[in-house]
């Protein structure tokens, strides 16, 4: 994997003797951009780069570890308050459109578009108020990337519910399935997959799923599904490309509206497996303000994924002297 | 013997009673309801009457009736004014009903902007608004506040489970209680039965009798130290424990 010269500079000299980067180093995470300094800035302005509260999340590790983990049970003890049957309460989460399901443990929940159907197999639950029937589904932040972002505690999403959304890399649509939940049934996901495998299961989802656009495509290529897309709010990129940073741009040069917002994830082994993680980061960052695209967040995945990283960041902002 | 019930007068009785005016009046008018002539017909028996029409509603025939209920409708459409559609509508707004009397003053005509904001501010503050797809304001009942409580001091029931720290500083406004769904997947793995299951949190942990035990346990505890020593003094050790 990884092309050996693609990352500039920083690979820190020619003995590449120990994987250096992987155990230790890599823990400062939210890392702040462009020679700002103060990583401190807990107390800073909203848009202030890396700074800005970690938030109230107060997850469990185990909160939704489900399937797919080696150990079903993490902690060796009883299994956790998500059995079928239990009191859960349901409510609001600092994002728009995204709810916590509170009960011995905590798990990320979203409305369920279509009540009485799952997508991949994930917890439900289901709260009847007044005769209404509605339906939580849960969110796990070990499938899914914004899933972890919002756990982690990043300042915005941009995805409130009637926005309009292009998804790159949507895979099986599971993510896609809750990026659909979030906007409503007045928001759209355009969902861009290449793989036609997983872009079976993508259409199955968007079946059931009215504001889902499913495009089997490259999304290297954005004129193909020109007169699918229309302008969208926000783009979200979990491509895991190496030119992951130009297939963004492009796409968003093609769809994205003026200061409208970006959300890419980045799998750093996917883009330089040799160098460090956050050479990498780095260096993508610096990708994107070349392309007009702002940054103005980064996290890491830590606890959920390794060597990732989510950055937040908006599209051609307007002129400051104009809004002020 | 036969009767004649006058209403009308006598000439007009007599004119209508007359069976040739009828007759042609009837060829004339084939829409003209039958059945005002019938009440100004000397009467019949009622029970031969009776007997007569249901046997021609068996039949289907009797071709009057249909007419009469025809008529009658038309009728309806004229008479009541209040029960129209349009009137009805017209009359929503209309302070002027049927109590109107017996109010001590006029009621304003229209709302005033500040009474007008206030309303819309309740009617806004039922539920968390568009952006949580109206997540409602539910009614804080007994029961709903304690499974809260338990909550928010979840840390002290499982001593093997640790929880970040209290973000739940005060109880929710806006809210649901839910129910976790059951999975075929995990029938056998994560499922309660259903003597198991309980209507709240508390039932829930009532139901539990690790926590009992455990909670019995640290219970016994606190107490015998307490009563080992003087309750200034544990307070003091506490304090120091607490320190450390």
């Amino acid at each position: 994997m990884g092309k050996p010269d693609f990352s500039p500079g920083n690979r820190g000299g020619g003995g590449r003797g120990g994987r250096g980067g992987f155990g230790g180093g890599r823990g400062g995470g939210r890392g702040g951009f462009g020679g700002r300094g103060g990583g401190g800035g807990r107390g800073g302005g909203r848009d202030s780069f890396g700074g800005g509260g970690r938030g109230r999340d107060s997850f469990g590790r185990g909160g939704g570890r489900g399937r797919g983990g080696g150990t079903p049970r993490g902690r060796g003890g009883k299994p956790g308050g998500f059995k079928g049957g239990k009191t859960v309460v349901i409510e609001p989460h600092r994002h728009p459109g995204v709810f916590i399901a509170r009960g011995k443990e905590d798990a990320l929940v979203t409305l369920n578009l279509v009540p009485g159907s799952d997508v991949y197999g994930e917890k439900r639950i289901s709260v009847e108020e007044n005769g209404e029937k509605k339906e939580y589904r849960v969110w796990n932040p070990f499938r899914s990337k914004l899933a972890a972002a919002i756990l982690g505690g990043v300042d915005q999403i941009h995805m409130p519910p009637g926005s309009k959304v292009l998804y790159l890399g949507a895979a099986s649509g599971t993510t896609v399935s809750h990026v659909s939940d979030v906007v409503g049934p007045e928001g759209l996901v355009y969902a861009v997959e290449f793989s036609h495998r997983s872009g079976r299961d993508l259409l199955n989802v968007a079946k059931k799923r009215t504001n889902i656009i499913p495009i089997i495509e490259d999304a290297r290529h954005p004129l193909k599904y020109r007169m699918l897309v229309g302008m969208v709010d926000t783009i979200f990129a979990d491509v895991a490309q190496p030119d992951q940073a130009r297939i963004v741009a492009i796409n968003a040069q093609h769809y994205l509206k003026n200061g409208g917002h970006f959300v890419i994830s980045i799998k750093a082994s996917c883009i330089d497996s040799t160098a460090q993680p956050e050479a990498v980061f780095a260096a993508e960052v610096k990708k994107l303000q070349a392309d007009k695209l702002k940054p103005q967040e980064q996290i890491t995945l830590e606890p959920y994924e390794r060597d990732h990283a989510v950055v937040v960041g908006i599209y051609r902002p307007p002129p400051k002297n104009q809004t002020g | 013997m036969d009767f004649i019930i006058d209403t009308v007068g006598t000439r007009k009785n007599t004119q209508k009673t007359d069976p040739v005016f009828l007759q042609k009046l009837f060829e004339d008018y084939p829409d003209l309801p039958r059945e005002t002539t019938n009440a100004q017909k000397p009467k019949e028996d009622p029970q031969k009457t009776l007997v007569k029409e249901i046997l021609d509603d068996l039949k289907g025939v009797n071709k009057n009736r249909k007419n009469k209920k025809k008529v009658e409708n038309k009728v309806d459409d004229f008479e009541p004014t209040d029960k129209r559609k349009e009137v009805k509508e017209a009359l929503k707004k209309s302070i002027l009903n049927t109590d109107f009397e017996k109010l001590e003053t006029v009621p304003p005509v229209e709302i005033s902007e500040r009474n007008l904001k206030k309303q819309r501010k309740l009617e806004r503050e039922k539920t968390k608004g568009k952006k949580w797809f109206g997540l409602p304001a539910t009614e804080m009942t007994e029961e709903i506040k304690n499974d809260l409580e338990i909550l928010k001091m979840r840390s002290v029931l499982d001593p093997k489970h640790f929880y970040k720290k209290n973000d739940l500083k005060v109880l929710p406004k806006y809210f649901e209680m839910g129910k976790v769904m059951d999975s075929p997947l995990e029938f056998y793995s994560n499922r309660l039965t259903k003597k198991e299951r309980k209507k709240t949190l508390v039932d829930e942990l009532l139901a539990d009798a690790e926590f009992h035990k455990y909670n019995k346990r640290k219970y016994k505890e606190i107490i015998e130290e307490k009563q080992k020593t003087h309750y200034k003094a544990w307070r003091q050790a506490k304090r120091l424990k607490k320190k450390k």
